[in-house]
């Protein structure tokens, strides 16, 4: 996990755009867009790979897309990078983009230090109603890996945060839009 | 009574879009450029096969999405439907392009695009009803490392250019006028260009032979 935390701040470090002149793209920081656009276009895609790939590879997958999701999001939003807070903070900030609504429960602490806490998540950007296929793959993978990989790379990156790493798993997702998420966090480090 | 519609119209675009569930345009074009890349990653790498293969995967969706925002929705107890019936001049139908796009982007629509254009068939260089839309700035495209030659014939921003076409399509079927939309993004800052423009032709239904000469769709996908 530490190697591909280290990796994605050298892809951060060493970002650049190869379309600079759509410069002004870079400081839409209160920029935002209807939900329905991006579920308009994932469903699709979580069906392609639930499709293609064997359960373990769809989620290898669907993981790596939350992480790569958080390098690119930092790479053109490095301001975020510098913003100290805790566990909970952190998390929370991530709403602020998504529009998600966290609840973060069940901290459990030791020596003043998260150990482990459930992440209840409203209104999640990835669980709709649209199913495309029937399949045991939660269909909020990118999300948790995203949570998951938001926080590691702060971490890493001011190298003052406890816990220094932590493992985000689904427990379960919502089936409708009035229903939620829950994450388990687990301290790795 | 046209300025009264326009009125409504720019007053149903805010309420529309302060109640619509948001997500941030870096959060957005992130997970985007994401879903290219790993469609790419189970291609071998190549970007023009996952271009390819994202529209087609999403084309329904968006097209199912659009449908229910200009058919299902109701602002200040005035359909969208019924607006737009108000706009069935091809060349007032440019004010309800601009509409639609701040309906997806909020105020940010007018940071990214300049007022759309219409072009009649004579000034058109493709002799037949086209809308212009110009690009100030790019959410999209700006946050890719990957070079433009690997998408081959497809621009970066195919699907925002996807969901116009589709956009004045359904619009354009609504209001019984006969033709087929076709929409391309025929400058692209990913390329190099000093700016963006989405191309939509109209072309009638029993012209469509026309395309043949429009030298945008020979280069671009």
């Amino acid at each position: 996990m530490t190697e591909q935390v280290l990796k994605d701040i050298e892809y951060i470090k060493n970002y650049k755009s190869v379309a600079p002149k759509a410069k002004p793209a870079k400081d839409y920081k209160d920029g935002k867009i209807v939900k329905g656009v991006i579920a308009s276009v994932y469903p699709q895609t979580f069906g392609f790979i639930a499709k293609n790939f064997s359960k373990e590879e769809a989620i290898e997958k669907l993981r790596w897309m939350g992480q790569r999701s958080v390098a690119i999001f930092y790479s053109i939003h490095p301001q975020r990078l510098q913003k100290k807070g805790s566990f909970v903070d952190i998390v929370k900030d991530i709403g602020v983009h998504s529009g998600e609504r966290v609840k973060v429960e069940k901290e459990i602490t030791k020596n003043g230090v998260l150990q482990n806490c459930i992440i209840r998540k409203y209104k999640c950007v990835f669980c709709t109603d649209t199913y495309p296929v029937e399949t045991p793959i939660f269909f909020c993978y990118p999300s948790a890996s995203f949570y998951q990989h938001y926080y590691n790379i702060r971490s890493l990156m001011l190298g003052t945060l406890k816990p220094k790493l932590v493992f985000v798993d689904i427990i379960k997702t919502a089936e409708n839009d009035d229903d939620y998420c829950l994450y388990s966090v687990e301290r790795v480090e | 009574m046209m300025s009264l519609w326009r009125m409504l119209g720019n007053i149903g675009k805010r309420v529309f879009f302060r109640r619509a569930p948001k997500v941030s345009l870096y959060l957005t074009t992130s997970m985007y450029h994401t879903m290219i890349d790993i469609l790419a990653d189970s291609f071998q790498g190549n970007y023009e096969e996952a271009m390819e293969v994202l529209i087609n995967l999403s084309r329904p969706l968006s097209e199912e999405m659009i449908s229910d925002i200009l058919f299902g929705t109701s602002v200040l107890g005035i359909q969208l439907k019924t607006l737009l019936s108000k706009f069935k001049d091809l060349k007032d139908f440019t004010f309800f392009v601009d509409l639609s796009l701040y309906a997806f982007f909020g105020p940010w629509a007018e940071k990214i695009f300049g007022k759309t254009k219409y072009l009649s068939p004579t000034n058109s260089e493709e002799r037949v009803d086209t809308y212009v839309l110009r690009l100030k700035s790019c959410p999209f495209c700006y946050p890719t490392m990957i070079p433009p030659e690997k998408f081959g014939m497809h621009r970066f921003g195919k699907t925002v250019a996807v969901t116009i076409e589709q956009m004045v399509q359904l619009s354009q079927d609504f209001l019984e006028h006969n033709f087929q939309v076709v929409a391309r993004e025929v400058r692209c800052f990913h390329q190099g260009d000093p700016y963006g423009e989405i191309r939509v032709w109209l072309y009638p239904r029993d012209k469509q032979n026309l395309m043949q000469f429009n030298e945008y769709l020979k280069k671009i996908k």
